[in-house]
């Protein structure tokens, strides 16, 4: 704002010194065609510098000298507030594009960055949802292969069980049988079972008792 | 007298301990008949058939008349003699163990069957393991035949086991 109010100080401060140069060279141009008829003229013009000098005061009395100055201020006042007012117009115009432009600039980079972002997210949730399949792929795999491992472990350590408690029960009945039987078998009781034994080896004895 | 290949060995002479206790009766039995034979020919005119046969065991008397020989007459008597001397140290022996004591009448059935279906003269000998259980364990000269309720019991054994598996799996 500071930088408007001085551009509008230049351009009156230049304003007046226009008008002044341009009032000098008028009274230049009249003072430059007496000379043609100079003898004449200098009289003419010793007899009006005379008046003149005489009438200097008349002309440019104060009173004058003060409306000049009083329309040089008006005229100074009013092309300062014509350039303000071009150049407040011209700024707002200048405000409004570059309002614009830098709503498109924005919208289209925040648009781009948008797009961008959602793309990377996109990406991300593929990779994450990707990672989370192949993991959970990997645990059902894991899982399976931990499943049967102890389901054939148990199956191993269920048979080796069984396979002892079946030898061991087969001991156990075998003790029993010794202990409850023990001396309660007399001869006479398993004379016809030894007999029927040997009766079916009969023939390796006898081989055996002849060597 | 028969021969030696058919000399036969009665049910209650079972092992060679029973044999060589005959013996030893026999040689008793011969030194009382030859001390009678002796103080006989002291005596004149007392003949040798009035030798007294003394008192013998029941084994002793079954063999000697399972075999026909005439146990007064010197000559049979020796052979007699010898032939079980011969049967002890030659005769195959067969060592039977039992789970418990086994009583007479049994292993004289025992020995019936053996001299019957494997070998006449065959001596057995007895021995006593309880774990065992029940039946027999059996040594010829040169093999084992276990008969005993222990191995047929361990032979068994899947049919316990398969009994069991049949339970489990029910």
């Amino acid at each position: 704002m500071s930088s408007i109010w001085l551009v509008s100080v230049l351009v009156g401060v230049f304003a007046v010194f226009s008008i002044i140069g341009w009032l000098l060279y008028e009274l230049h141009k009249v003072n430059a065609g007496g000379n043609k008829t100079k003898k004449s003229v200098d009289e003419l013009n010793k007899a009006y510098t005379q008046v003149a000098e005489e009438d200097v005061h008349h002309l440019f009395n104060s009173q004058f000298r003060e409306e000049l100055r009083n329309r040089g201020r008006l005229r100074f006042e009013s092309i300062i507030n014509e350039n303000a007012m071009f150049l407040k117009q011209d700024l707002d115009l200048t405000i409004s594009q570059l309002n614009e432009h830098l709503k498109k600039e924005i919208s289209s980079h925040l648009e781009s960055e948008f797009a961008d972002y959602a793309k990377a997210m996109n990406d991300a949730q593929e990779l994450a949802l990707g990672s989370l399949r192949k993991t959970a792929a990997e645990v059902e795999q894991q899982r399976a292969a931990l499943s049967q491992a102890l389901k054939s472990e148990v199956d191993e350590r269920e048979a080796a069980i069984l396979r002892v408690y079946e030898d061991n029960m087969a001991q156990i009945i075998e003790h029993y049988v010794q202990g409850a039987l023990g001396q309660q078998f007399d001869l006479h009781s398993q004379l016809p079972f030894i007999l029927e034994q040997m009766e079916a080896n009969k023939e390796d004895i006898i081989k055996d008792m002849r060597l | 007298m028969m021969n030696e290949s058919e000399f036969r060995l009665p049910s209650t002479l079972i092992g060679k301990a029973h044999l060589a206790q005959l013996i030893r009766e026999l040689e008793g039995v011969e030194n009382d008949l030859e001390a009678q034979k002796a103080a006989n020919l002291g005596k004149a005119g007392t003949a040798a058939v009035d030798l007294h046969v003394p008192t013998m065991s029941k084994a002793l008397a079954e063999c000697i008349e399972l075999n026909q020989t005439d146990i007064v007459d010197a000559q049979q008597r020796m052979k007699f003699k010898k032939t079980l001397n011969t049967i002890k140290n030659k005769a195959p022996v067969m060592h039977f163990t039992f789970a418990s004591d086994p009583d007479g009448e049994s292993l004289q059935k025992l020995v019936d069957w053996v001299r019957q279906e494997i070998h006449p003269r065959a001596l057995i000998s007895v021995g006593l393991q309880p774990s065992l259980v029940g039946g027999v364990y059996l040594r010829t000269p040169n093999h084992v035949h276990d008969f005993s309720l222990r191995a047929l019991l361990h032979n068994k054994r899947d049919i316990i086991v398969q009994e069991l598996e049949a339970l489990h799996e029910r």
